[in-house]
């Protein structure tokens, strides 16, 4: 939080005398790009494929039809994918992955074979997902009504989160969280729920997941518990994508990933909990 | 074989019979008592010696009857007959010659014009000088200008940064009467911390550094602050475009004693509210300092001088974010004759950096971030000039830093709901130097100079980390992660450094001197930055368990050529090997992150280079080029793919040309032109479409693959001196100026992302989503005018 508002706050400072300029820069040949989650639900399994592209192209992504794909379950079955479309390789039927197993993603292209492997995390079920109205206070917190979850985390090893919340099909928010920093723990598991005024009053906040909601609203919350790796890669990127010639910013490079041979992207498992709320005020 | 007792015995007469006496005294200007340092002292059947930073000298021959002359560019000889027949105490005040045609031609001191008294590696430039090359808004700046010297690179506009022979801008060791001034940067850096009213004086060590120096790398900045006239109160001040300055000075007792004050205060500030954009108009934006000294004389042998420094930067935005920061120093200093032949300066010294940061994001949502480095030392230099062929120095210094890494705290009630006080450990170290050093004249034609400095670094008390790192992302591991908790007061852990320093100097004829230079320094903290500009926010590293001091070894090579047209010439090569360096790890997390040393990786670097020099300081006409070609890598396991790579300021070509034309008594022009090769970066390689949107590909393999294309610039300066007023001592002068004088947009920074909806303000035709490169551009055109006054 904090972090993300010294980062805006300097980007203001710098954004004044901006402008976009045309320069010629190096380039390289096109690399593989895989984008994947597979879940400890039971779905169809999915794996998107498309090449790296100049930086400068103006095109859209450009897909990749033609390699073959494959998922193996460490110990287990080999699940084959086909193409369908616009570089998306589905499964034929729907599988579910186990936690503490791993999995491992094999892609064919052009000679080549790029693997990834990756374990499924525990992770508890979301307790409870609400919306409380928050009145006109004297903190200047906007007023309004706010979603948050709450959940328990598995006190047996660090916990990576990533929260996608949608409002009415439509996602309204990403994100990402890892216990680093607040008063009320991860997954607001620190927060008595039945007296949600009550525990502001004592001073401690809630971390809503999201904001701005209305009657007939209706929120769906995705959990992921996610591997670490995968946690550093998400933060990372964002803070790639976000970078404004600032202090701030990282040096250039790009986030770690699970892939070998070079590929862009990354092959996530992670274990995905959902949760729907009908707003009624 | 008979001879032999005889010559012995003749030797040993001379030894036993010719009695050695010795003169000293100080060399001060007659108008205000100011000391001279670098004065020439020459007897007339040969040898001399030159002043010292207090002006003081000594001389030690045979009994006697000389003719002493002292000299100093600028200034009418003094010629005294001095019979030597006991120790002598002769103070000189040496008056400014009478038809000069003003300080314009007055660059380079006597002795200094002389090849053989020219020291490898080192440059001085005086303020004088200094005021008339035109710098941004017209605010004379003594750190921008010594970029323009060889060797010295400017780390960019808006940046008073600069690095030296393939260093990085925290291996220079800032010195404002020696006290380390830890951030010279006003306003982020658009201006330096040094008001040139206060300046008496600077010298650049960029190699060959003495061993009485150390603590930083690649270069040694030694800038002194005026006494004050000891002779008559006086002022001098001036009213510029940006801001305003004052100096006031005089005697406390006639001769005896003097005091300087001298203020700036900045008001940039005051025309923020024109501007268009709105975010600037409710900004605030200024820097005040205060430089004071004072000295007083307590007897023929001793003498005390106090001098301080504090300025302060504030910078807002709107009300949702602050930053002030400053530096403040203090330095007592006692100047004491033990003997005629050995003097002693001893210094209690205090510096202290900081800055806050104050965000104001929302009623619960109002913070702060405080960060400091505070030291304080003891040091103590001794010089004895044993006789006309030696001079023997040797000291030492204590240092006592002390680190606060950040506190980070709620504003308000409200705040503290959502944010807890965070305290990153504090950190204390010792840091000390011992040396000795010898500068001998083997002969006329021969000179040395060789010491050694033994430094050392210890961490005291509390705890330090120990990061298990990832093998592929060189992240630390939290849950490998090891903290070690030590007593309060405990040393747990010390690096000591030897330092060997040398140089010669050979006199091919009076003209032409070839000369050479090794030296080898350690850095016990250091600084991590991710940008080429200084930001107050970039942290200082103690060396500690985890981060191995820095340690380089450079020679260096020059040719020092004076022709008779009054040209003087240099040219130097140098080679220089560095050890730990440091540099961030790719993604590192950079922002108040507690375990910052856990990012970090350190390698080796190395920096070779040559440099050119061509000055006409005498006449109407004066001017230098200055032209330098130089490079640095790094090589750091984990970045770059373990491949050498350009370092981040490395700037391969960079010329300077700067000319002055005095047209009459009182015009003055001034025209300059830099150009700098572009700065490296790291630029994308190609754009890969993940989670529905561009994400940039760098290549892992060549970090700063590309550069930013080239800086140049002109500026111009013209200085118009009121007409001369024989029984008034007003004296006052209009400063025009224009800066970057054919408008080039030169690059601060380039950076890739995708345009964003807020990009279109700016950008109407740009497509949302896709791919572009962003360039900042600080300073277009700017004229200023300055007016001048002095009485």
């Amino acid at each position: 939080m904090k972090n993300k508002l010294l980062i805006f706050l300097t980007a203001i400072a710098f954004s004044a005398c901006e402008k976009i300029v045309e320069i010629e820069i190096p380039s390289e040949a096109p690399r593989l790009v895989i984008e994947s989650q597979i879940y400890n639900v039971k779905d169809l399994w999915k794996v998107k494929l498309s090449s790296s592209q100049p930086y400068f192209d103006q095109d859209s992504a450009a897909f990749i039809s033609t390699a073959s794909v494959y998922i193996s379950e460490i110990g287990g079955d080999t699940v084959f994918l086909n193409h369908s479309d616009t570089g998306l390789y589905v499964s034929m039927d729907s599988h579910q992955c186990v936690v503490g197993r791993s999995y491992q993603l094999n892609v064919l292209y052009q000679g080549e074979t790029y693997q990834a492997i990756e374990q499924l995390q525990n992770a508890n079920p979301i307790d409870t997902l609400m919306f409380f109205f928050l009145p006109p206070n004297d903190r200047s917190f906007p007023s309004g009504n706010y979603v948050f979850i709450q959940g328990q985390p598995d006190s047996t090893r660090k916990n990576f989160y990533v929260f996608k919340a949608y409002k009415n099909d439509t996602l309204s928010s990403t994100t990402l969280d890892d216990d680093a920093f607040g008063s009320v723990t991860l997954l607001n598991s620190k927060f008595n729920v039945d007296d949600i005024l009550g525990e502001i009053a004592n001073d401690k906040q809630p971390r809503p997941i999201t904001f701005d909601v209305k009657n007939g609203d209706i929120i769906v919350v995705e959990q992921f518990a996610v591997s670490e790796l995968y946690y550093s890669f998400l933060s990372d990127l964002i803070a790639q994508q976000n970078r404004s010639g600032t202090p701030f910013d990282p040096p250039p490079a790009n986030p770690n990933n699970n892939l070998s041979r070079g590929a862009l992207g990354y092959f996530s498992v992670a274990h995905k909990e959902t949760e729907r709320l009908e707003i009624i005020e | 074989m008979r001879l032999l007792p005889i010559i012995l015995a003749s030797m040993l007469s001379i030894t036993l019979f010719a009695q050695q006496y010795t003169i000293s005294g100080r060399v001060k200007d007659a108008a205000n008592g100011e000391t001279l340092l670098g004065a020439a002292i020459l007897i007339e059947s040969g040898g001399g010696a030159v002043t010292n930073e207090y002006g003081f000298y000594s001389i030690s021959t045979t009994a006697g009857t000389y003719k002493v002359t002292y000299k100093y560019l600028g200034y009418d000889d003094v010629v005294k007959t001095v019979i030597l027949d006991r120790n002598k105490t002769i103070n000189v005040e040496l008056g400014e010659k009478a038809n000069q045609l003003g300080t314009a031609v007055v660059s380079a001191k006597a002795l200094e014009k002389k090849v053989e008294n020219k020291k490898i590696s080192v440059v001085k430039m005086e303020t004088s000088k200094i005021k008339e090359i035109p710098v941004i808004f017209g605010e004379v700046d003594i750190l921008k200008t010594i970029t323009l010297l060889p060797g010295i690179q400017s780390a960019g506009e808006g940046n008073s940064g600069f690095n030296v022979r393939g260093g990085s801008q925290d291996q220079n060791l800032i010195l404002l009467d020696e006290a380390t001034v830890y951030n010279a940067s006003h306003l982020l850096g658009f201006f330096s911390v040094f008001n040139g009213d206060a300046v008496k004086d600077l010298e650049v060590y960029k190699g060959g550094i003495p061993a009485k120096y150390g603590g930083r790398l690649a270069s040694i900045v030694d800038i002194k602050m005026r006494d004050g006239n000891a002779k008559k109160f006086a002022a001098i001040g001036g009213i510029g475009t940006i801001s305003s300055r004052l100096t006031l000075e005089g005697p406390i007792v006639k001769d005896k004693s003097s005091f300087m004050v001298a203020g700036r205060r900045s008001y940039a500030d005051v025309f923020l509210p024109l501007a268009p954009d709105e975010t600037v108009r409710e900004s605030k934006l200024y820097f005040y300092d205060l430089n004071l000294k004072a000295n007083y004389e307590l007897s023929d042998k001793d003498r005390l001088y106090v001098s301080g420094y504090f300025g302060r930067d504030v910078l807002g935005l709107n009300e949702l974010f602050a930053i002030n920061w400053g530096n403040a120093t203090a330095t007592l200093r006692w100047n004491h004759l033990v003997n005629e032949k050995m003097f002693v300066n001893t210094s209690l010294v205090y510096s202290d950096f900081n800055y806050g940061v104050d965000i104001n994001f929302a009623e619960n949502a109002s913070f702060g971030l405080d960060q400091a480095i505070n030291d304080i030392y003891i040091k103590s230099d001794w010089t004895n000039y044993v006789n006309t062929k030696s001079t023997l120095n040797f000291g030492g210094q204590v240092i006592y830093h002390r680190f606060n890494p950040g506190l980070f705290s709620p504003n308000n009630e409200a705040s503290s709901i959502l944010f807890e006080e965070t305290q990153i450990e504090k950190r204390k170290a010792l840091e000390t130097g011992w040396y000795v050093d010898q500068e001998y004249k083997h002969s006329p034609r021969l000179n040395f100079r060789y010491g050694l400095r033994v430094s050392s670094f210890s961490n005291i008390g509390g705890s330090e980390y120990t990061y298990t790192k990832n093998a592929e992302t060189n992240e630390p591991i939290s849950a490998l992660t090891v903290k070690d908790s030590f007593a309060d007061g405990e040393i747990y852990n010390t690096y000591v450094g030897l330092e060997p320093r040398a140089s010669a100097s050979y006199n091919l004829t009076t003209n032409v001197a070839i000369k050479a230079s090794y030296n080898r320094t350690f850095q016990y903290i250091q600084q991590a930055t991710n940008t080429a500009s200084s930001f107050p926010t970039d942290q200082w590293f103690s060396a500690s368990r985890n981060v191995k001091p820095q340690r380089a070894d450079q020679v260096a090579i020059g040719l020092f050529k004076n022709f008779d047209i009054g040209l003087e010439t240099s040219a130097e090569v140098y080679y220089k090997w560095m050890n730990n360096q440091v540099d961030y790890r790719d993604n590192a997390n950079l922002a108040f992150n507690e375990n910052l040393d856990g990012e970090l990786l350190t390698g080796n670097g190395w920096a070779y280079g040559a440099e050119f020099y061509v000055a006409k300081t005498e006449g109407a006409s004066s001017g230098f080029i200055s032209y330098t070609w130089a490079k640095t890598m790094r090589q750091i396991d984990g970045i770059s793919g373990n491949n050498p790579y350009v370092a981040g300021f490395d700037r391969r070509h960079n010329l300077s040309l700067v000319f002055t034309q005095k047209f009459s008594k009182r015009l003055l022009a001034t025209a300059s032109f830099v150009f700098a090769s572009g700065q490296p970066l790291t630029t994308p390689v190609s754009k890969y479409y993940y989670d529905d949107e561009w994400q940039t590909n760098y290549n892992d393999q060549e970090r700063n693959n590309f550069r930013l294309p080239a800086y140049h610039r002109a500026d111009i300066g013209v200085t118009l001196q009121s007409k001369d007023k024989p029984d008034k001592r007003f004296n006052s002068n209009w400063n025009f100026s224009v800066y970057n004088l054919y408008n080039r947009e030169n690059p601060y920074a380039i950076y890739f992302r995708t345009i964003r909806d807020t990009d279109l303000v700016k950008n109407p035709d740009a497509t949302v989503g896709n791919t572009a490169a962003f360039q900042t551009t600080l300073f277009k055109i700017i004229p200023a005018i300055t007016w001048n006054f002095e009485f």
